[in-house]
């Protein structure tokens, strides 16, 4: 890791000025390295409700839904959320469903932290830091987490959170410190330069200086670190990091931070329905109106995707690989509130680039509701009860990284994989 | 291997360093980190001039700090980082309460600090670290008091601003921690959760045994029906295994127990007359790991009495001022530490004491680089309270916005992308320089050098914080712009600048005086790169 930071800040002095990242760099290969857009729908949704059509289980359908099938995806076709059905007639040769992932607990922290990182033990990187740091090409957000959970370890340094009331957008305007607090304003842009370079060059002599363990990282890191910090506020000239309140402002947003380049890794929270959350423990028809908020916006991203340039392909549709998920499933039946309780099996979408679509892995058993095992190659009946670790050697196959070394036990599935 | 995954490896959280040889931290280098360790800030000039000259004086200046009231401050903040209560909102707020929203950023602040400040108070008053669930005492402030059946008690206030000794008067049992709304607003049971939440906070933060840490597999065969979940958790031998000991712990915390989640009524006082309701609903007597209880009263007492308590404080106490998480393979490390902890008659004092005498707190480096081992923190990172509690101690800058304290939230602040925790997401405080925090210390440093650069050059050099040795016309090159830039290196990094910094310092002044900047101006300049410079802000 300490090899590759230094390599990454070698020209620190030269990013004192301001573009010195090449942000639009493609491969040798004229390919550019898969991008990941995360849709993170906190609480718990129900799959039964929109994406596993689970019909003669023990589990709860909503009200008057039928089967739906289209182009090798069966669904819930609910009358609440018309939009699934639009979504799915319109990019089911792109999208794969997965059934029955076992997030191996039924409390909110832990699930969200199994689903995210393979692991229920703090301090690792959860899949979208893990790929913006195992991204090759330099980017000033590695992973840009616009709203939504982070896990973080080793590899925090490649998280940039954009703060839940638009932080980052004023720290980089340097609007914080100008407050009735701070009454003496901010320096010159002549101050300004002259300290960053000063700056720089202390950091340079410190990587230098510093022989190996911590203080090494630390040094690489921080050069690093204001490598970023100076392209950012170059970059944000343009670009309001602040923008948004719907799911599909973020989204747009998002897309916009993968398409200059900046980052390999976004990631968006909804947060549900009018706010209310997919935790439904009452009333649990507001799964309803989220799915329809959430694949009216999914339909947006499509489009978004299909309009904007790639980096180094015709479209961004090419690059980008879409995942939207939840930290857990809801339990089969309806508690005294009409709610579900918690469930450890959840489903989990993916479309978009590397994909191999039209098809769904895993489900759920029409008597104990448990996941069904499956066959990770070809995606049908087989012995492997899928685990967050599966899904996260998916995505770092998707990224084109060899999952064993840091998966060894849970490999891809190839199934979902083109 | 990548050198990626090798780092991935090494740093997992769990796992104790190996045993490399380390180099030492030594004299005003050891003395700033038991400084910003201890109490938050950095050594002062007459603390630095004496551990220059005197290198093992540092043990007996350490001891001092200790003593001070920034110790108790400090420890509040380390408590508040491990136990994860300075949360950014609770189920209730102000306004539910009926005050303007206004107050919410005091009232979320002094929810979340109960817990700290009354811990760092028994750490303060020397008391056996049994009192941390015992004590039938807690801290409150004049808010909680206005809005919880709490009274002000005689006895030692607390050195966090606004703290005072104070009593529940809603019937609850004796018990510490356990036995506050700071702990169980923050540890919250959803209604068909039954307290196991809650059970399994006590666990995880005074145990260091997590019911969570050992996946759940649910084996489809013991699975013959979907509704009976209540009665699998006591009947199936997979569910058997943890909730046999978690959910008679759940069953002592009924007097919690919540119908409402988001009624302030509901959650502000004690229900005694629900106490039974555990038994009813799990169907398990109040009992600690198959001892029985009589009540809830005896929840803290067996706690105290459990050995794994004081092995827990000694293990996140270590991780603490360590800053890494220690587990099964420090077994021996903790051993040690917790006979100290039992030898100093179980004050934290002594454990600290302990814990910062241990080589590992003092590593620095390694004498074989090739086997230097990323797991330990040879060099730390502030964190945002540090650099807080720092910054204003220098410059006199506080970063707040209304009454919110900026590095201190992530509602409108900035903590978490300082390295911080925010208590529910962000879970483990970052230890490395991140594009975030370099953004933070650029504009905490420009605010704070701005400020005190105005302030300084306003007032006599014998009021002054920073510029003691300039005045508004001393022009770079002078003598007294000299020893000004090697007091202020001394004051911020704490040792002698050398010539290539010194150089650097000067070239910046004399840029910005040929442009034509006023001396305010120019010394701020000066002032914010100490604040930026990885000197400042590592440790
Ligand atoms: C590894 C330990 C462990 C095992 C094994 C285990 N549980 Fe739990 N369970 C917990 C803990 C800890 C909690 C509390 C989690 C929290 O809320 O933080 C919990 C909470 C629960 C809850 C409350 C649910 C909620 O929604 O908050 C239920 C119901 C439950 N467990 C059922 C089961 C069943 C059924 C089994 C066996 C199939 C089982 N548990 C096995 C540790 C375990």
């Amino acid at each position: 890791m300490r090899v590759s930071r230094r390599r990454l800040v070698q020209g620190l002095g030269a990013a004192l000025a301001a573009a010195a990242l090449p942000l639009r760099r493609a491969r040798g290969d004229g390919s550019v390295e898969r991008k990941f857009l995360f849709i993170f729908c906190p609480g718990g949704w129900d799959p039964a409700w929109a994406l596993a059509p689970v019909f003669g289980s023990v589990a709860t359908m909503p009200d008057g839904a039928v089967l739906g099938s289209v182009g090798g995806i069966d669904f819930v076709d609910n009358p609440a959320s018309p939009a699934v059905k639009a979504f799915f007639t319109a990019n089911a040769a792109q999208s794969a469903l997965l059934h029955g992932v076992e997030a191996r607990s039924v409390a909110h922290d832990v699930c969200l932290r199994l689903i995210l990182t393979g692991s229920n033990l703090p301090g690792r990187d959860d899949w979208p830091l893990l790929l913006a740091a195992l991204g090759t090409q330099p980017r000033i957000m590695p992973y840009v987490n616009l709203s939504g959970p982070v896990y973080a370890g080793p590899n925090v340094d490649a998280l940039v959170r954009v703060g839940q009331s638009g932080q980052l957008a004023s720290l980089l305007d340097g609007s914080p410190t100008l407050g009735a607090d701070a009454p003496v304003g901010l320096p010159s842009a002549a101050s300004t330069t002259a300290v960053d370079a000063a700056l720089a060059r202390r950091l340079v002599r410190l990587q230098s200086a510093a022989s190996a363990g911590r203080a090494a990282t630390v040094a690489a890191s921080a050069a690093l670190a204001e490598e970023r910090r100076i392209a950012l506020l170059a970059q944000a000239e343009d670009l309001d990091l602040a923008g948004g309140d719907t799911l599909a402002e973020r989204a747009e947003l998002a897309l916009e931070c993968l398409q200059r380049g900046l980052s390999r890794v976004a990631m968006v929270e909804y947060y549900g329905h009018r706010g209310l959350t997919w935790d439904t423990h009452g009333a649990n028809t507001n799964q309803g109106g989220s799915y329809e908020e959430l694949f009216t916006a999914l339909s947006g991203v499509v489009a978004s995707l299909e309009a904007r340039p790639g980096e180094a392909s015709a479209t961004l549709a090419e690059e980008v690989c879409v995942v939207v998920m939840s930290e857990m499933g809801r339990f089969p039946t309806l508690n005294s509130r009409q709610g579900k309780e918690h469930w450890t099996y959840t489903s989990t979408l993916l479309f978009g680039a590397g994909v191999r679509g039209g098809r769904s892995v895993g489900g759920y058993d029409a008597e104990t509701y448990l996941g069904a095992p499956v066959d990770l190659d070809e995606g049908g009946p087989g012995d492997t009860p899928l685990t967050p670790g599966h899904l996260g050697a998916t995505l770092l196959t998707l990224g084109g990284h060899d999952s064993a070394e840091q998966l060894p036990d849970e490999p891809p599935i190839r199934a979902v994989v083109t | 291997m990548s050198p990626l995954f090798a780092l991935l490896a090494c740093t997992t959280a769990t796992e104790a360093p190996v045993a490399a040889d380390t180099t030492s931290l030594e004299g005003p280098a050891l003395l700033r980190r038991l400084s910003l360790d201890l109490r938050g800030t950095l050594p002062t000039e007459a603390e630095l001039d004496l551990v220059t000259t005197t290198p093992d004086a540092v043990w007996t200046v350490s001891d001092i700090m200790l003593q001070s009231d920034a110790f108790e401050r400090r420890f509040a903040d380390l408590v508040a980082e491990s136990w994860l209560t300075r949360v950014d909102e609770f189920n209730v707020g102000a306004v539910d309460y009926g005050m303007d929203a206004a107050v919410e950023p005091l009232l979320v602040r002094d929810v979340g600090d109960e817990v700290p400040v009354f811990l760092a108070a028994v750490a303060a008053e020397d008391l056996p670290w049994s009192e941390a669930v015992e004590a039938d005492w807690t801290m409150s402030t004049e808010l909680l008091m206005s809005i919880w059946s709490v009274e002000r008690i005689d006895g030692r206030d607390s050195a966090a601003e606004g703290w005072v000794r104070a009593r529940y008067t809603d019937g609850r049992p004796p018990g510490g921690a356990v036995m506050t709304n700071g702990m169980w607003w923050r540890y919250w049971s959803a209604p068909n959760n039954y307290n196991r939440t809650r059970a399994a906070a006590i666990g995880r933060l005074l145990l260091c045994d997590d019911w969570l840490v050992r996946p759940i597999h649910i084996d489809p065969s013991e699975q013959t029906n979907v509704g009976a979940l209540e009665e699998a958790v006591r009947t199936q031998p997979s569910c058997v295994g943890c909730h046999d000991s978690l959910d008679p712990v759940a069953s002592a915390l009924f007097g919690y127990w919540w119908f409402d989640l988001y009624d302030p009524s509901e959650m502000q006082g004690y229900h005694p007359e629900r106490e039974f309701l555990g038994e009813r609903y799990l169907g398990l007597a109040p009992a600690w790991f198959g001892r029985p209880m009589s009540g809830p009263a005896d929840l803290g007492p067996m706690i105290a009495d459990d050995p794994r308590y004081y092995r827990c404080a000694a293990q996140r106490t270590a991780g603490s001022y360590w800053r890494r998480t220690l587990g099964d393979d420090d077994f021996d490390t903790i051993t040690a530490l917790t006979e100290q902890f039992a030898a100093g008659d179980y004050t934290m004092r002594s454990l600290v004491r302990a814990v910062v005498r241990e080589p590992e707190y003092a590593a620095s480096g390694f004498v074989d680089p090739a086997a230097a081992d990323e797991a330990v923190v040879t060099l730390r990172v502030m964190q945002p309270s540090q650099l807080a509690t720092t910054v204003e101690a220098l410059t006199g800058y506080a970063w707040t916005e209304g009454d919110y304290a900026q590095l201190d939230n992530d509602a409108v602040g900035y903590r978490v992308l300082a390295g911080g925790v925010d208590g529910h997401g962000v879970t483990v405080p970052s230890e490395l320089p991140s594009v975030t925090r370099a953004l933070v210390e650029q504009r905490l440093a420009e605010a704070a050098a701005r400020t005190v650069a105005y302030d300084d050059l306003a007032v006599p050099a014998s009021e002054r914080r920073l510029l003691t040795e300039v005045d508004a016309d001393d022009a770079p090159g002078s003598a007294a712009y000299a020893r000004q830039l090697r007091v202020l290196h001394r004051r911020i990094h704490g040792h002698e600048p050398d010539d290539e910094e010194l150089a650097e310092d000067q070239a910046l002044a004399t840029t910005l005086v040929e442009s034509g900047a006023a001396a305010e101006e120019v010394w701020a300049a000066v002032i914010e790169l100490q604040l930026r410079d990885p000197a400042f802000w590592t440790y």
